[in-house]
């Protein structure tokens, strides 16, 4: 089973979409804020990072961009994933170092297709 | 000057020469004004106070350097100059703007563009222009007018960044809320089919409450697009004071209850009656206490209600998070709120601030803060006893 890190800081955001893709087959380990999505990376294997964009603290942005600044996890795909939904937002986010952009409100098949296209849909897990 | 006056602007705000001569006055005698007045450009000539005509200072030395200039022009009156120009004079009615008067100037012939010119007054009477004036003046309007054409396109520009960062805030504002209005709808479906319903009520309620707040918003959004278009009344009436605010006790108690802080009302009883727009000032009121409950846990939250000269002074204390000074800067603003967790750790539309300030300003008032981290937030809502009518007192 893949296994995501989800980083969002709205509960309800964070319970809505991880319940849809625990419900898709998925393996998600969820965090509140940037700051915890470092910790958990620090010390667990995941297949994709879905992050949130504007989170307080640490935010989605500098996130990514410490992400993928570090040896040890510049190669795990992020997807970042937002309410900021203007093509300004999209880019900004490619900037930073995610490999995708989907937008909030969260059309599952949307979702499941862009994930499908950073980690492939095969059944390999990791070990 | 005023902003719009450049197209007011019209050929007798313009300087102007008076010296004026008889038709029979001989052209040696004009040469001599001439000579006598250097800064003159021409001169005006009569008869019998009725206009003749205008010898402009270049033309007629022009003609009297000519062979038997001296002869022809010098020695008989100076109409024998006016009759062998080619055309009259350019006469301007007093209204002709200054923009008009240069477009017709410079399309003179070449010989005599810089020639001055004649504006009719309301009396009847003529006033000799330099050209030279004219262009001055046309140069300093055009000036005038780059400039307020450069700061109207400046603000132009940054009323629409405004605006599109507000659309920008408000669509990410609108999103939260639905992606758990649509993600708990479509998780609701896949458990009612295969039976699963026992966090059914915890996701419906969700639902509920995404919904109630983005009624808000959306509400919020709509008075301040009202108040921006200057679409939002006001509906003044004369009511009883203590009346309001005992009112307001009632709606605000089970705000206060809900983080169990402590509500004390301070009433000045020397204000009994008020004139203003009601509905509004009890919204400022409860937004102000709401925040403070929102922001205070197991505190104290006082309502203090004070006159200070023609105003109410209502002032909203309370001891909760407190705000530093980077916070405060940007209170009033749509949409923003100190931290972006606030709205989900506490609730509101971002909205509310920015709503008080506007209605408080409305109605003749100010509504100022002071806080520090961690002591305790103060806002004070200033409003006219009297509140005027903006439609009697303004006009835009």
């Amino acid at each position: 089973m893949k296994r995501i890190l989800f980083v969002e800081d709205d509960d309800m955001s964070r319970d809505v979409i991880s319940t849809r893709l625990i419900r898709s087959g998925f393996e998600v380990i969820m965090v509140e804020d940037g700051y915890q999505a470092l910790e958990m990376i620090g010390t667990q294997a995941f297949d994709l990072i879905i992050l949130d964009m504007s989170m307080p603290g640490l935010s989605g942005w500098d996130t990514a961009k410490k992400l993928k600044s570090s040896a040890a996890t510049a190669s795990i795909p992020i997807l970042a994933l937002s309410a900021h939904a203007m093509a300004a937002d999209r880019k900004k986010a490619l900037d930073a170092g995610c490999s995708d952009f989907d937008s909030k409100p969260v059309n599952l098949p949307r979702l499941l297709g862009k994930i499908d296209g950073l980690i492939g849909s095969d059944s390999k897990t990791i070990s | 000057m005023n902003p719009h006056a450049s197209q007011d602007v019209t050929v007798q705000d313009l300087p102007y020469f008076d010296i004026r001569v008889d038709d029979l006055t001989r052209g040696s005698e004009v040469a001599q004004l001439f000579e006598q007045n250097h800064s003159v450009p021409g001169i005006l000539v009569m008869r019998e106070k009725q206009f003749r005509g205008m010898v402009a200072r270049n033309q007629f030395f022009q003609r009297l350097g000519r062979p038997f200039g001296i002869e022809v022009y010098a020695s008989r009156p100076i109409t024998a100059f006016l009759d062998s120009l080619p055309s009259p004079p350019l006469v301007f009615p007093m209204a002709t703007t200054i923009q008009n008067a240069a477009i017709v100037c410079l399309a003179r012939p070449a010989e005599y563009v810089y020639d001055p010119f004649v504006v009719n007054c309301e009396d009847g009477s003529p006033r000799l222009v330099d050209f030279l004036a004219l262009i001055m003046k046309q140069t300093e309007l055009l000036t005038l007018a780059q400039t307020e054409a450069h700061s109207q396109r400046a603000a132009a520009i940054s009323a629409s960044n405004a605006k599109s960062d507000f659309l920008a805030s408000m669509s990410h504002e609108l999103r939260t809320p639905l992606t758990a209005v649509i993600g708990y709808g479509e998780i609701l479906i896949e458990d009612v089919r295969s039976g699963q319903l026992d966090e059914a009520i915890p996701r419906l309620e969700s639902i509920v409450t995404s919904g109630v707040h983005l009624l808000e918003m959306i509400n919020g959004i709509l008075d301040l697009a009202k108040i921006e278009a200057r679409k939002m009344d006001l509906s003044l009436a004369t009511f009883p004071l203590p009346e309001l605010i005992r009112d307001i006790e009632t709606v605000a108690e089970p705000l206060m209850k809900k983080n169990r802080n402590n509500f004390i009302i301070m009433s000045d009883d020397r204000v009994i009656e008020m004139h203003t727009d009601e509905a509004k000032l009890r919204q400022c009121l409860i937004n102000l206490l709401g925040n403070a409950a929102k922001f205070t846990n197991q505190g104290r939250i006082v309502l203090d209600v004070r006159k200070d000269e023609e105003f109410v002074a209502f002032r909203v204390s309370d001891t909760g998070i407190g705000m530093n000074e980077k916070q405060m800067g940007r209170l009033f603003e749509s949409f923003y709120q100190a931290d972006s967790s606030i709205s989900r750790r506490f609730g509101g539309t971002g909205l509310g601030l920015s709503l008080t300030k506007q209605f408080c300003e409305m109605l003749g008032g100010t509504l100022t803060v002071q806080s520090a981290e961690n002591q305790g937030t103060v806002f004070t809502l200033k409003v006219p006893i009297r509140s005027k009518d903006p439609i009697a007192s303004t006009s835009t």
